[in-house]
């Protein structure tokens, strides 16, 4: 996987805020402002959470990977967000449970067929209660790279 | 060959990753299956050629083939005991 084509340091983010709304939008707004996405990307991720709900209740925390069709995206890039208080979200193919949400993996991508290495990372975090610590508690959004690229290499995807 | 249809909501990122996991634990206990992926809306009218549907958001209209819905080839928790299923479903031992 080409680690530095999808993860960057200006996509890590530290985040306090109130609702899913909110958390999308700060998210978009800088995804957007450095031409990862397009203007449709933050609806039809809002649109496509509203049917199919990625929160993820993992050992260690909550997460969610939103995502939405590759034709709202410039670049391909993954957004990570480590949240102060975490947000309620939808669970994953299960209308009525919740997620609390702490740390979100927000997923610009274009050729998924391609991209499995990359999802397979992603996956690979979310179900290593150690990392997810680690990210939980990094100081600084070179901490949480830091975390991503040693895990990427051990994976060797 | 037995084959599994795995769905998801769009196609995009999640049923990939199960798809390849759901191949990579099988492929370590010695059984080669065929995996294909499609979105939940697709499911009904691939679902005739398929010996079971492994789905992360509910499907529906699939006929007799078995469904198991579930994520945690996603969350990591419960993997074992779906693996179990899929196999029991599939009568590999």
């Amino acid at each position: 996987m080409n680690f530095d084509a999808f993860f960057q340091e200006e996509l890590i983010f530290f985040l306090d805020v109130s609702s899913q709304e909110k958390l999308f939008q700060q998210m978009f707004d800088r995804m957007h402002r450095l031409g990862y996405v397009k203007d449709s990307y933050l609806r039809a991720l809002s649109e496509r959470e509203e049917i199919y709900p990625t929160g993820l209740q993992t050992e260690q925390a909550g997460v969610a990977i939103p995502h939405t069709d590759s034709i709202h995206v410039n670049k391909e890039s993954i957004g990570v967000a480590v949240l102060d208080q975490p947000v309620t979200f939808t669970h994953m193919g299960m209308h009525d449970q919740t997620v609390e949400a702490s740390i979100i993996f927000m997923l610009a991508i274009q050729k998924p067929d391609r991209q499995l290495g990359v999802l397979q990372v992603i996956t690979g975090l979310i179900q290593n209660k150690q990392l997810l610590q680690g990210i939980q508690q990094a100081d600084n959004a070179k901490e949480v790279l830091t975390i991503i690229q040693r895990f990427s290499q051990e994976q060797n995807v | 060959m037995k084959r599994i249809l795995v769905a998801c909501g769009t196609a995009i990122a999640t049923s990939t990753v199960v798809a390849k996991k759901i191949e990579e634990v099988l492929g370590n206990k010695g059984h080669k299956v065929h995996v294909d992926q499609c979105k939940a809306a697709e499911a009904p009218s691939k679902a005739a050629d398929f010996d079971l549907i492994v789905t992360t958001t509910p499907v529906s209209g699939t006929g007799d083939t078995p469904v198991i819905q579930t994520v945690s080839f996603l969350s990591g928790i419960g993997i074992d005991q779906d693996i179990e299923k899929i196999m029991d479903i599939l009568g590999l031992e």
